[in-house]
């Protein structure tokens, strides 16, 4: 039934018939070798999955494709298929002797791997990389190409600037090439060591920077075994030397706000790091933790997180909400609170503010309890705002907790 | 195309199985939300063209439960509305009838499955799902349309990121739950029992899956992920909660689901048809694989439905009684005709028949025809009866059965089901008839052996006479009790570990160990983590050979120690660990005397499934401990094994140490 659907779909599909074979691994690795070429690598699967097949028969195998390639590659598939059936895996299995799927770079199906010709993998098109229409495959195969081409330019200028002794193209070179959208080099870290031992470039601390899960629990495993004021030491003198990207300052501040909220005592600390890790690269997954974090641990009520039961609301307390939009239009809006637990809370009057400027006040006074969980507060806007905080004097009430909506009402 | 639909529409009215098809979707619907349904815009076009596909109404009627009829039609109405070829594209037909029926079932979000059902729709037109996904019947589909556990681990964004990221071949998606790393803290070391644990990273990812694969998880995230990744490739799955665990199950062929991540044959899936249990999946995949007989018993039973409103009981009985004749695997069919029997009162003699119907129907699954038994039928005959004959009814039960069937289920659940039904008297013959009846059962022997262990203490009197009861039935007599748990040992222990039954294993192997005195601990230096080989099992090859003295198994896995030996030729001896785990370190302590040198040179393999293995390492030269340092490694398994291909081997100790993964 599989089989037919699977029939169905390629005979719709119409696609022309191959002009030119791909070789098989083994072959390809062969000819790579005799013709210096590099080996390109489609792995597919022919019994299971429709694009991958439709990507091998009407853009690998044709001449329009191979053609947009242009010399220097030797093109080879390897089809794994799904049926369990020995008989119909034989001629594959034979056919994709000599590939190995560990350590191949193969993490999901289709994919175009892409290696040198003493098989050393330089990196691939899969999973999101390649686009699941034919065209857009199409489009980025051929771009694949040119980006493999360039590293094998810059491998040579590479051997050339090492060959004649100059260590600071050569440095140039490979941090070039490291750019390219490809996977890094094995010997990348050691090749710049040898250039520059003392990293005056700051390329080896940027490359080498680990994975930031394993940064961030390194750095809180040290603070909660009773080794705070190590890991801020070493964190500090990080965020001291300019080589890091704002990706990576921010993954810095992270785990050492981090440190810090592990290390008894360090709570403002730990609330400074991670409003730092936020303004160091405010689109970035630390950047964002570290907002949450302080948002939802350190600061005042928010509109993200509303409040709770750390916030205090004695009479004459300010909350100040942070996290308005950044840019406000003029307008109307409104403030909506809810009370979800807790007893009472009771505001006094609201401001906008900018800084020490009052840019709205409005002396409003309610009251929210059992019988009146929600308020709802008017705010015009007769000029557009950046930047501005939301102020709101409390008249006392029971600790609790609530939700915060800000909307904008026209 | 167009006259060929019409050819076809023209042959299903003349056939006329469609009209009858029609007639009993309304009477489930029921007059008054047929009459509703009716009124919405469009909704002639669309009702003509559902009559007149019996196709599409026994996939409608015939893919499973049928709950809320109305809102399935209603969905389905919306679906052709948009969408008027629906009824002659089959495979987006049954998908959206999927989809409708998984909508009557749970109180998903209508946009939700709306959206589920364009994501297959689209993926399959751009060839992007596994190509089982053609060929999946309605039934099959439902496991899609429902999704896993985690609703935002099945949105729409989700199922795009895992068919692009994990897209593999069928069988592989067992392992697609390790795509994430399994971490009980997070980065920032907030437990994943708490909500800080993704809180920071909420919104940072395209999908929660990409955030599961960056930030980490345990059982339930792991398990959410592996299952969506294969449903997102259109492979039919679902994750089901173990006692303190959650694992998950994949469809890897046509005919095949297979246990992924999972430690216990305790599994309650979150997707099912009437009721969690594995013996349940099994049943509805051996019922509904057989689609002409469904149709055929789904024929006959609403036949029994039409009788029954013309007020023809004996009648409709008999037609109840045919259509579970055609096709006695049909759960849904047997618990209909149970209602039957409830909403026309019948008597004690009916309830009899209906089990003597009911243990031949469901011959080879015993969970499910157990779970009828005791929730619909028993409670009907039992009402009124006497002791005696309550137990003449349960025996009747227990001589029925032989084998697992479609697995191991909750047996020990409905024995003491059964004793609370009786009084002591009757419990005691119940007891020894249980015995006499299943003792020597390979699958039945070690679970009541263990069960009836448990219900006593060993020392105390009614201990001694159940020691006693269990050699009566298992030998001729005559023997002590070391006797009688060794010879435990060499059935029920070896069953139960040939079954991957840890808990089995471990009850009769705790007992077994007191004929040995525990073994000398110094000189074995544990490694960082949990001995997790303590609570596993042991196989060893070549079963019932001479040499072997399986009362001694279970001490080999902890500090207790024991003595293993297995048969000549090839040779393996092999732990079941209790978790999942990541390997620190493993010892194995060679035997002493002139033999200890058959070990050397054994190869040291680990599995996560039991049936692929990695070597590891080698145990070289003659010694008394064999120490393998893995920590650095972070290999990950469920299995651990030392295999020779030259000659027999044995063990005092084979200690694993690591950290749980599951």
């Amino acid at each position: 039934m599989s089989a037919f659907f699977f029939c169905v779909f390629l005979g719709i599909a119409g696609f022309n018939s191959p002009v030119d074979e791909s070789h098989s691994y083994s072959a390809g690795r062969t000819l790579c070798a005799e013709q210096d070429a590099m080996l390109l690598v489609l792995v597919h699967g022919s019994d299971w999955h429709p694009f991958s097949e439709r990507l091998f028969q009407e853009v690998w195998t044709q001449e329009a494709f191979i053609g947009q390639l242009g010399a220097g590659f030797v093109l080879s598939d390897v089809d794994i298929l799904q049926t369990t059936d020995k008989t119909k895996r034989g001629p594959n299995t034979e056919r994709n002797k000599g590939w190995e799927k560990k350590g191949s770079g193969l993490r999901t199906y289709p994919a175009v791997l892409a290696y040198t010709q003493t098989g050393t993998l330089i990196g691939s098109r899969q999973g999101r990389q390649l686009p699941k229409d034919l065209a857009g495959a199409q489009k980025t195969l051929a771009a694949f190409s040119v980006t493999c081409l360039r590293w094998g330019e810059l491998t040579n200028a590479m051997d050339h600037a090492r060959e004649s002794g100059e260590g600071a193209k050569e440095l140039a070179l490979l941090i070039e090439r490291e750019a390219l959208d490809l996977d890094p080099s094995a010997t990348l870290l050691a090749d710049i060591k040898r250039l520059d031992p003392t990293d005056t470039s700051g390329h080896h601390a940027r490359l080498s920077f680990p994975k930031w899960t394993t940064f961030v629990q390194q750095a809180t495993a040290e603070a909660k075994g009773g080794k705070g004021a190590e890991a801020e030491q070493r964190l500090k003198a990080m965020l001291g030397n300019s080589a890091y990207t704002p990706d990576q300052r921010a993954v810095i501040q992270l785990a050492l706000g981090s440190s810090y909220r592990r290390w008894e005592g360090h709570d403002t600390q730990a609330a400074a790091c991670f409003q730092a890790a936020f303004a160091e690269a405010p689109d970035s997954v630390s950047g964002q933790a570290g907002r949450r974090l302080y948002l939802s641990s350190y600061a005042g009520p928010s509109l993200e997180f509303g409040w709770t039961k750390r916030h205090l609301v004695a009479k004459n307390t300010t909350w100040i909400i942070e996290d308005l939009p950044t840019d406000l239009e003029a307008g109307n809006y409104t403030l909506r609170l809810k009370l979800t637990k807790g007893k009472a809370l009771r505001i006094a009057s609201a401001r906008l503010m900018i800084g020490e400027d009052i840019r709205v006040h409005i002396a409003q006074t309610s009251t929210l309890n059992k019988g009146q969980r929600e308020c709802v507060l008017e705010f015009n806007l007769p000029e557009a705002l950046a930047d501005a905080t939301l102020h709101l004097l409390l008249d006392g009430g029971a600790a609790g907790t609530g939700t915060i909506a800000w909307a904008r009402v026209d | 195309m167009y006259i060929a639909t019409a050819l076809l529409a023209l042959t299903l009215v003349a056939h006329g199985d469609s009209t009858d098809l029609f007639s009993d979707l309304e009477r489930q619907v029921g007059a008054e939300a047929w009459q509703v349904l009716h009124q919405q815009p469009e909704a002639q076009g669309f009702f003509d063209a559902l009559r007149q596909n019996e196709d599409w109404l026994r996939e409608v009627l015939d893919s499973g439960p049928l709950l809320r009829p109305e809102k399935v039609l209603g969905f389905l109405q919306q679906v052709w509305n948009s969408e008027r070829d629906l009824g002659t594209r089959p495979v987006d037909r049954s998908m959206a009838t999927a989809c409708a029926l998984t909508l009557g079932f749970t109180d998903r979000p209508e946009d939700a499955v709306l959206q589920r059902y364009h994501y297959y729709r689209d993926s399959f037109r751009a060839g992007l799902l596994n190509s089982c996904y053609g060929g999946l019947a309605t039934w099959e589909r439902r496991f899609l349309a429902r999704g896993v556990q985690w609703g935002n681990m099945a949105d729409t964004d989700s199922l795009v990121y895992l068919r692009d990221r994990i897209c593999w071949p069928r069988r592989e998606y067992v392992s697609a739950c390790w795509q994430a790393p399994y971490r009980s803290f997070n980065c920032l070391d907030d437990s994943v029992q708490r909500p800080t644990y993704y809180m920071p990273f909420q919104g940072s990812f395209g999908a929660m899956p990409e955030m599961v694969i960056e930030v980490g998880g345990v059982c339930g995230a792991l398990s959410n992920l592996g299952a969506s990744a294969a449903m997102a490739n259109g492979i039919p799955a679902a994750t089901m909660g173990e006692p303190g665990h959650c694992a998950y199950t994949v469809k890897i062929s046509d005919t095949e689901w297979k246990p992924a991540y999972s430690l216990s044959w305790k599994r309650s899936l979150h997707t099912n048809f009437y009721d969690g249990t594995w013996q349940s999946l099994m049943l509805t995949e051996a019922c509904f694989s057989d689609s002409e007989s469904v149709a055929r018993a789904a024929d006959l039973a609403r036949a029994a439905h039409a009788l029954e409103q013309e007020g023809k009981l004996d009648k409709a009985n008999d037609q109840w009684a045919k259509a579970l004749k055609a096709h006695g695997l049909h759960y849904g069919l047997w618990m209909a005709w149970a209602d039957f029997g409830e909403r026309t009162a019948q008597d004690t003699a009916w309830w009899a028949r209906y089990q003597n119907a009911l243990l031949d129907g469901l011959q080879g699954h015993e969970g499910p025809a157990w779970g009828i038994l005791s929730k619909r039928v028993y409670p009907k005959l039992f009402a009124e009866l006497e002791d005696a004959a309550k137990l003449r009814t349960l025996l009747k039960w227990i001589r029925n059965q032989d084998r697992w069937g479609a697995g191991r289920w909750n047996v020990e659940g409905a024995w003491d089901w059964a004793f609370k039904q009786l009084d002591e008297k009757s419990q005691s013959k119940l007891e020894s008839t249980l015995c006499k009846t299943l003792i020597s059962s390979p699958d039945f022997g070690p679970p009541l052996v263990a069960w009836l262990l448990g219900k006593h203490d060993a020392d105390s009197a009614e201990g001694k006479a159940t020691l006693a009861r269990i050699l009566a039935a298992s030998s001729d007599g005559g023997e002590g009790g070391s006797a009688v748990l060794k010879k435990l040992a060499r059935s029920a222990l070896l069953d139960a570990a040939a079954r991957g039954d840890v808990p089995t294993f471990q009850i009769i192997g705790a007992q077994t160990a007191r004929l040995s005195e525990p073994k000398d601990m110094s000189g074995i230096k544990p490694f960082p983590g949990d001995l997790v080989s303590a609570g596993g099992l042991l196989q060893v090859s070549g079963r019932g050979n001479r040499w072997d003295t399986p009362e001694t198994h279970w001490g080999i896995l902890g500090e207790h120690g024991g003595r293993c030996h297995t048969d000549n030729g090839a040779s393996f001896i092999a732990v079941r660990l209790e978790h999942h785990t990541e390997i620190t370190g493993i010892v194995i302590q060679n035997i002493t005397g002139g033999q200890a040198g058959r070990a050397a040179g054994s190869r040291v393999e680990i599995s996560t499934d039991g049936e692929t293995w990695e070597q590891v390492g080698v145990l070289k030269g003659t010694k008394r401990f064999y120490t393998l340092d893995l920590e650095a490694k972070k290999h990950r398994a469920l299995w651990v094994r030392m295999a020779k291909d030259t000659n027999c081997l044995h063990v005092t100790r084979f200690l694993v140490w690591g950290h749980r993964r599951s």
